[in-house]
């Protein structure tokens, strides 16, 4: 079976660079998510269905996914697997990632929107992240359960809106590009990496520049969410940095 | 003994390409002289008329008309029975199942992150663009034929909604990596395209991507988006929204010869942007697209390579003019901006001097001439050239056979929404010539479901010089001209 | 804002299918509009009209309106105290209508309503009155009122009276008489003014009697639970009766009503499943109401016949009508009638599917799609493509079947001209000779030019 999908451009070098060994780190019925190779940090690839959120490190196919094998390869212009039946995804074309822009502050509106959203991490840790320490970067990183811990999607939407209002993330930063391939799973410290550069789901830029999460919300359990009290505490914090 | 058969039916509508498509499957029966199956436009009842099929009065553009020339009844009958399987071709729904949204806004109700792309007739483009920029969608109008106080219409509303309207007569753009339109798939880059010209955009893409270089977006804003009329209402938003995206680090900004203040105010708002820009506006004693591109080259530190090229045959005979037939209108414009500095004025559908101007269905005078066989009054009710390339083929025919023509500059557009094999259909026309040269310029991308380099190999072993930058082409169809 | 640079896009086509094709060839996720040309001659109104600045605001207003309406039945009165007529004048469903025009089932309804307020004897002897002015007609829908079938309300009927507690805005209509041979089918023998009769006696004091002690009655809310209870609220008003009666019975027991009255009315009200039918048009009509008058919105705030006409009003055109010849429904007949029997469509009925019921919501009703001759699956396409034609969904109105989406709301002129779909209406069918009363009951739809007349209205007041 060939499949010809949409690639982020994030994965294009994967895709396009020499054959390489990769392994099931979990699939349902919209994603399949691969660790490709042995190098660090560990890649990340996703296959995603059109109507899954789109990570940046994502191949969206048009179809049904088919059911993934015990091993797979990535390299020299597909995904492949032989079992449980022959699959060869391939990129039709690239798309580039949804990126923050720089942005007003909407700390009001995102306050109002996602007051009651379970953001599935206690909010003092959140509010600890404000002091933008190193311990307090620490203490979120890999923490909550499944393959995108809660803490971590907190730290992501605090590094994006960190980003997008210019605001100073200080330590954060540093220490989730130093310790986040060891401190959580492979697909998270993926999508931390991400955030890093400003690359983001595209729900993150409505809830980022115009104070509307509302898909944003929807993403995910909790992701969503957590995502936006980490977009909050950066808007907040700017707003109070431009006021004083 | 030949029956004919001329029916029309009010009120089913299909489009052009598809009834294109209709026409070709039925000509191609058995027993089946010459068909046409077609909506009733001004130009196809000319093309009907000219087929020898007589038309009932009152025939109007929204009637679709069946008209089928056959040696007898029997395959009259088949043909007509492959008219209604062909028309039928819409899938059958189940009771249970859905049935497709009938207006873009019904499709953008369960759509979030969309583009809408508008094809339908021009007089009724206005309806679906106004439904997506009432779901707060971008939207690419690829028709023509559309009223200008309708485009700046659009155009304020995305305004002040802050979306993007991509035409009317937006013939390219490249979204998220999706060659719309007449397009390309390309490697994704840092340079970010705004263009009034399809073909000049096409252009531009094939030559970044013959270099290696990607794109972050192309988007195209209509042919009339720099008159002083629309005042680049679109061209300064894409400006702007290409500014504001991390992942362009260069903006191109392409154009036929645009108005004066028009360019004037481009020029100031690309003075205000954090992102350089480079502008591209064709225009005489400015750089072609080909210079253009190669300043853009070098812009992002890229070296120029040299753009591929084949060998033809040269000229043979006493003919002295060159015959420019085009489906690209901003090719056309800047081939008729390089030849008029060389050879004197241009005969053109689309003259650069008013004083210039000729009827592209009028008998030839034997002046240097180049045809835009996409502009609008050729394509009314009738797919684009580069879908369908009949009439230009016709044409590329009768200028061969004049021995007044000493040059036939082409262009041959590849990419999606083209012609899946436009070489092999001029390649017999080109073969079959004993005197003029023809020079052609293949505009593609590596990616192309065309085959780039095939197509360059056919026009090559047909005869044909075969250039990739447009302005080269041109400028080698004025040698072969002086040469004489 | 534009979604150009957001990262990945998707794509919905209108147009030629080559461009969806190239795109789908790319690994885009494209949806395909089936896109047709819009009505002949409207090009140009539809541009003036779409171009309208005012038009996606006004029409979002009507549609909050319409949606925030809550209809609460706080009374039952006599026409002549409710509405103030007097026996001379006489109501009608549709758009005005002189004697000379009207249909058989209209005469009929109106000779009987004569008849029945003692100005004639002999109903034949109205016909004279009528034709001669003597005896007045109006639609009721320029009196806050509106009637099923012929429609026809004279001064002693009684009227359920809705309010929007907000605005304190009024709606009427009279009691459902029940099926068969009835004043409203254009019936008006001896039996038929008798149990007007009873009504106006017994039924109608008793009901107030029982609204009055019960307080005010959320016709909105039981609206909702009827469209996930099998109801569309139009042909098929069961749970609706039934709930209308559970919630009056108490006060009705306690009024001090002879037990044999009682029994009479229970047996009346439960016996007739489209008594809830009377207390719906209404509490549509309140709801619309509040979308008149919003200059530049195109929605339909009222759909209506009399027989012989078939007329709309537009909100953003005032109480301007736009008729055109009302077509006869197909569906199924009763006993021996058929189509040469059938009167064109008549009746106030329609503005149940204006406001997202009936017709609309048949997908919530599967269990009438039979008695007008279809299929289930006829009825889930039917709601599907209302959606082509209207502005949004209708919140309270949700249909189990769809997920809970909620009904069609808002039929938009604009899109039935672009589309050429026509409101689908669930309706009753007359028989066309006055006293014949109903023949059977199927579908129709509005006769399609005046959609065009209305949009051209709409454009003329750009």
């Amino acid at each position: 079976m060939h499949i010809r999908g949409a690639a982020g451009s994030a994965v294009q070098d994967l895709l396009e660079g020499p054959s390489q060994r990769a392994s099931v780190l979990g699939a349902g019925p919209r994603a399949i998510y691969l660790a490709v190779g042995r190098g660090t940090p560990q890649r990340v690839l996703a296959i995603l269905t059109a109507d899954a959120v789109r990570l940046p490190c994502a191949v969206v196919v048009n179809a049904p996914l088919p059911q993934p094998g015990p091993v797979a390869t990535v390299g020299d212009g597909a995904v492949r697997w032989d079992r449980p039946a022959c699959v060869t995804i391939t990129a039709a074309r690239y798309w580039p990632p949804a990126r923050v822009r720089p942005a007003a502050p909407r700390a009001l509106a995102l306050r109002a929107a996602i007051d009651r959203a379970d953001t599935g991490v206690a909010d003092d840790l959140v509010r600890a992240l404000g002091r933008r320490t190193a311990a307090a970067a620490r203490a979120l990183l890999g923490r909550g359960p499944g393959l995108t811990p809660a803490g971590d999607d907190v730290l992501a939407g605090f590094l994006l809106g960190a980003r997008a209002y210019g605001l100073d993330a200080g330590p954060v930063r540093a220490t989730v590009a130093a310790t986040a391939g060891a401190a959580t799973t492979a697909l998270s410290a993926q999508l931390l990496r991400h955030a890093l550069a400003g690359e983001c789901v595209p729900e993150v830029l409505p809830a980022l520049e115009r104070g509307r999460p509302a898909a944003l919300l929807r993403v995910g359990h909790t992701s969503g969410a957590a995502l936006a009290r980490g977009l909050l505490l950066a808007a907040e914090l700017s707003e109070r940095t431009a006021a004083a | 003994m030949p029956v004919e058969h001329v029916e029309t039916r009010a009120g089913s509508y299909a489009d052009s390409v598809t009834l294109m498509q209709v026409s070709t499957r039925v000509t191609a029966a058995a027993g089946v002289e010459r068909a046409m199956v077609a909506m009733g436009t001004a130009l196809n009842l000319d093309l009907l008329t000219g087929m020898g099929f007589a038309l009932p009065p009152g025939t109007g553009p929204n009637d679709l008309v069946v008209a089928v020339r056959a040696e007898d009844e029997a395959a009259l009958a088949l043909a007509l029975e492959t008219v209604a399987g062909a028309l039928a071709a819409r899938p059958v729904t189940g009771s249970f199942a859905t049935s497709p949204p009938r207006t873009v806004g019904a499709a953008l109700r369960e759509r979030d992150r969309a583009i809408a792309l508008v094809s339908v007739p021009g007089p009724h483009a206005f309806a679906e663009a106004m439904d997506a920029l009432d779901a707060d969608t971008d939207v690419m109008i690829f028709s023509d034929n559309v009223p200008v106080e309708q485009e700046i219409r659009l155009k304020d509303v995305a305004a002040e909604r802050g979306l993007l309207v991509l035409g009317p007569d937006c013939g390219t753009a490249v979204v998220a990596g999706i060659g719309l339109g007449f397009s390309h798939t390309l490697r994704p880059g840092p340079v970010g395209i705004v263009a009034a010209s399809g073909t000049g955009a096409q252009q531009v893409l094939c030559l970044l991507d013959a270099a290696g270089v990607g794109v972050s977006a192309a988007l195209g804003v209509g042919g009339r988006d720099l008159s002083a009329a629309v005042g680049a209402r679109s061209t300064l938003a894409a400006m702007s929204a290409l500014d504001s995206d991390p992942g362009t680090d260069l903006i191109v900004v392409i154009s036929k010869p645009p108005a004066a203040a028009v360019a004037e105010a481009v020029r100031a708002h690309a003075a205000t942007l954090g992102t350089p820009v480079r502008l591209a506006l064709l225009g005489p004693g400015n750089p072609d697209l080909t210079a253009a591109t190669e300043q853009v080259l070098t812009d992002l530190g890229v070296a120029v390579p040299d753009w591929p090229a084949l060998p033809g045959r040269p000229p043979a005979g006493d003919g002295t003019a060159l015959v420019g037939l085009f489906s690209g209108g901003t090719l056309c414009d800047e081939a008729m901006l390089i030849a008029a500095d060389r050879l004197g004025p241009i005969a053109s559908n689309i003259p650069l001097r008013p004083e210039d101007r000729t009827d592209p269905r009028a008998p030839w005078d034997g002046r240097h001439v180049m045809i835009d066989f996409g502009d609008d009054e050729l394509t009314a009710g009738r797919p684009h050239p580069m879908i369908d390339p009949s009439l230009r083929t016709e044409r590329l025919a009768a200028a061969g056979a004049d021995p007044r023509t000493r040059v036939v500059l082409l262009d041959v557009v590849l990419g999606h929404g083209a012609h899946p094999d436009p070489a092999g259909e001029l390649a017999p026309v080109i073969a079959a010539l004993d005197g003029p040269a023809v020079v052609a310029c293949v505009v593609g991308a590596e990616r192309d479901p065309q085959d780039r380099r095939a197509q360059m190999r056919v026009l090559h072993e047909a005869g044909a010089h075969v250039f990739t930058s447009n302005a080269a082409a041109a400028r080698y169809a004025c040698d072969l001209i002086e040469a004489r | 804002m534009t979604h150009l640079l957001d990262g990945d896009i998707a794509v919905v086509t209108a147009g030629v299918d080559l461009l969806a094709a190239a795109a789908e060839a790319q690994a885009a996720d494209v949806t395909r509009v089936d896109w047709q040309p819009p009505m002949a001659g409207t090009g140009p109104d539809l541009v003036t009209v779409l171009g309208d600045p005012r038009r996606r605001e006004a029409n979002a207003e009507a549609l909050r309106q319409v949606s925030g309406v809550r209809a609460m039945l706080v009374d039952v009165l006599p026409a002549r105290d409710a509405l103030g007529l007097d026996e001379r004048s006489v109501l009608h469903a549709g758009p005005p209508i002189a004697w000379e025009r009207a249909s058989g089932p209209l005469r009929g309804a109106l000779l009987g309503a004569a008849a029945f307020e003692g100005v004639v004897e002999d109903p034949e002897d109205a016909a004279a009155l009528y034709a001669s002015g003597a005896i007045s007609l109006d639609p009721c829908h320029h009196h806050g009122a509106v009637g099923p079938m012929a429609g026809v309300v004279c001064a002693s009927m009684w009227m359920w009276v809705i309010e929007d507690p907000q605005s304190g805005r009024r709606t009427y209509c009279s009691l459902n008489e029940g099926l068969g041979k009835v004043l409203r089918y254009g019936a008006y023998s001896a039996q038929v003014l008798d149990r007007l009769r009873w009504m106006s006696a017994v039924l109608g004091p008793a009901l107030q009697a029982a609204v009055r002690a019960h307080g005010p009655i959320d016709v909105t809310a039981i609206l909702a639970q009827m469209v996930q209870m099998g109801d569309e609220a139009h042909n098929r008003n069961r749970a609706g009766t039934l709930m209308l009666l559970r919630d009056l019975a108490p006060a009705l027991v306690s009024s001090g009503l002879p037990p044999a009255d009682l029994a009479e009315v229970f047996a009346f009200v439960g016996g007739n499943d489209h008594f809830f039918l009377n207390l719906a048009m209404p509490a549509c009509k309140l709801a619309l109401d509040a979308a008149r008058g919003i200059p530049g919105s195109t929605m339909v705030v009222a759909m209506c016949r009399n027989g012989t006409d078939f007329g709309v009003q537009v909100a953003g055109t005032g109480d301007e009508w736009f008729t055109g010849p009302a077509l006869v429904p197909e569906g199924l007949y009763l006993g021996d009638y058929g189509p040469e029997d059938a009167n064109p469509d008549i009746g106030d009925s329609a503005i149940t599917e204006t406001c997202g019921l009936g017709g609309f919501a048949m997908a919530a009703a599967p269990a009438i799609v039979r008695f007008v001759g279809g299929t289930v699956g006829d009825a889930l396409a039917n709601t599907r493509r209302m959606y082509e034609i209207t502005l949004g969904e209708h919140p309270a109105f949700a249909v189990p079947v769809l997920d809970f989406r909620g009904t069609p709301l808002g039929i938009d002129v604009t899109k039935v001209v672009r589309t050429g779909v026509l409101p689908q209406i669930n309706t009753g069918m007359a028989g066309k000779v006055a006293g014949t009363g109903q023949v059977g009951a199927g579908l129709v739809t509005p006769p399609a030019d005046i959609f065009p007349k209305a949009l051209r209205a709409l454009a003329e007041r750009v």
